[in-house]
Parts: structure tokens; sequence; C-alpha cells
């Protein structure tokens, strides 16, 4: 009769023959030599000493900041103008020290006249003589 | 174990030779842990390869002594097979070729017998639960002793010796199932 043990190694006995092909072999000899060149490029790491690395992360933490920072200038689309209608860039709010404030201005001369002194170049040196 | 504290020092600092060394101790016993746990030959040599690189990279940062190191070498193909998603077979292993590797030459019969034995294998292992999978591949697979499985899976010895029996017993269960069905 057979021992419960000698079942079980007589059932498991063909896991116990398998092995790796000849190529697999070589894949394995390959990964372990050369791990880097074995990884697929986006598993792949380098090594960045620490002050590089934190000097990157603040720039690109600054960049981002910056890039999302409300915006101080709206678009404005010009009630003025026929046809399809030009949006503005206005400065929206003026700086209470006397510097130059300048804004882009897309619109017809018309409109300048029928009241719209936000799109004026408005220079301090103008503003204060008047 | 001077030698073996040797072996482990020139591993940690990456000596080709020491890692062939351990290529050759692992590669088998690696690649069986995967095929037991989803049969596909294929992506067991994949992860296998894989695990190697990891282990490579990991080995330096490894604690403990050389007494330690198959069961770092376990734990690493533990990490691996959680990150099965990641695989992408090649489809180039099949079973029977890693059954053909067992016996170079074999007869279509034997192929045949070979290959049919191999997958009431995989079965039987494959339908116990991860931890006494894990029990049985090193004790019954690798013929460790239980001490050894037990420091391995860093486990209690009670704890292998209770998972064996219990392992054994929904093991003949299955046989019983599959010898009447046959």
């Amino acid at each position: 009769m057979k021992e419960p043990s000698d079942e079980l190694n007589e059932l498991l006995a063909p896991l116990r023959e398998v092995e790796p092909t000849a190529a697999m072999r070589a894949a394995n000899r390959r990964a372990a030599l050369e791990p880097e060149k074995a990884m697929p490029w986006w598993r792949r790491s380098i090594s960045v000493p620490v002050p590089v690395a934190l000097a990157t992360a603040a720039a690109l933490l600054l960049a981002v900041t910056l890039a999302l920072r409300p915006d101080d200038r709206v678009m404005r689309a010009d009630p003025s103008t026929t046809g399809s209608s030009v949006a503005v860039a206005v400065s929206r709010q003026r700086p209470t020290t006397p510097v130059g404030s300048w804004s882009v201005q897309h619109s017809y001369l018309g409109h300048l006249q029928s009241g719209a002194p936000d799109l004026v170049h408005t220079s301090p040196l103008i503003r204060g003589s008047s | 174990m001077p030698d073996a504290d040797t072996y482990l020092a020139e591993l940690k600092r990456g000596t080709p030779a020491a890692v062939e060394r351990l290529v050759g101790e692992y590669e088998g016993p690696l690649f069986r842990y995967f095929l037991a746990i989803h049969g596909d030959a294929a992506l067991a040599g994949d992860q296998s390869a894989d695990a190697f690189v990891e282990l490579v990279r990991a080995l330096p940062k490894m604690r403990g002594g050389s007494e330690k190191l198959r069961g770092f070498v376990y734990a690493i193909a533990k990490n691996i097979e959680r990150r099965r998603w990641r695989q992408r077979p090649t489809g180039e292993h099949t079973l029977d070729a890693v059954a053909a590797t067992a016996c170079p030459h074999p007869s279509p019969e034997r192929s045949a017998e070979q290959n049919e034995s191999l997958q009431l294998a995989l079965k039987a292992i494959q339908s116990l639960d991860p931890t006494t999978r894990n029990i049985f591949l090193l004790r019954f697979v690798e013929q460790l002793s239980i001490n050894e499985v037990a420091t391995t899976l860093d486990l209690a010895v009670g704890t292998v010796k209770s998972r064996i029996h219990r392992g054994r017993q929904e093991l003949q269960t299955l046989l019983a199932t599959s010898e009447e069905e046959a």
C-alpha cells in the first residue's frame, strides 16, 4: 500500500521534472547580468543627486503654480463690432502705483470714440498731467 | 557558513560569477513556482526573467545573512506574481515545450503521457490556496525540509505541518474524483 507522501510525490513528480527552455535560460542570464537592458524603457530608472531632484521638483511646482494662477486679463467680446466678434484682452485691474498699463487693442477706431476708456493706453505721465 | 556569506557578499556587489550561480540555482525553482500558479509556460519564463532583474537590483538592500536568501528570492517572486497584469506572454514556450525539456527525445506516446501527468500535477497544485500551494511546491517539488519551508515562507513549523496535512486531504479528494472520472 502506498504511503500518502508517496502518492503526493508521484502526483507532483512531473512538475519536478519541468525545467525552463534554453531560450528562457539565456533570457534569465541576460536579465540578471544586465538588468537595465532587460527592462522596457518605461520601467528603467536613473539615479539623480538629491539637490538636482529637489531643484527640478521646485521648478516644476513653480511653473505649474504660475500656469494655474488666475489671469488678471479677461477676454471680452467687443459689442460695437459688426460681423464676427473680436475678442479683446483688457486689463481689468489698474495698478495703484504709477506704472504704465498696456493692453492689446483689436478694435475699430470708432469704438474708441464710443467710450471704451479701458482699451486706450494710459500712461501714468499722461494721467498725471491731465 | 563563511562560504555562503562570501557568496552573498559577492551577490550584493553584483559579481558576475555570483550572479550566474544565483541564476543557475533558482531559475528552475522560480520557473516551476510561476508555472504552478497559472500553468502558462511563456508567462512563467517572462516572470522568471523579471524576478532576476528585481533580485539583482534589490539584493544590495537585502537584510540578514545567507540563510535569508531563499526567502528573499521567493518574496521577490511573490511580488512579481502580484504584478502579473503587466506581463505580456510571448507565446513562444508552450507547456509541451517545457515538458519536452524534461525528456529531450520522447516518443509521441511518452510525450502525450508526460503532458497529461503534468497537466494533472498542475491542476492538483492549482486547486490549493496560495499559502498551501507554496508550501507544497517547496516541500514536494523542491524537496526542502519542513524547517526550510517554514524559514523560506516565514511561517511557523506547526503552520507548515498543518497546511501539509490539510492540503494532502484536499489532493486525495481531487485524485479520487479524477480517478472516478477516468
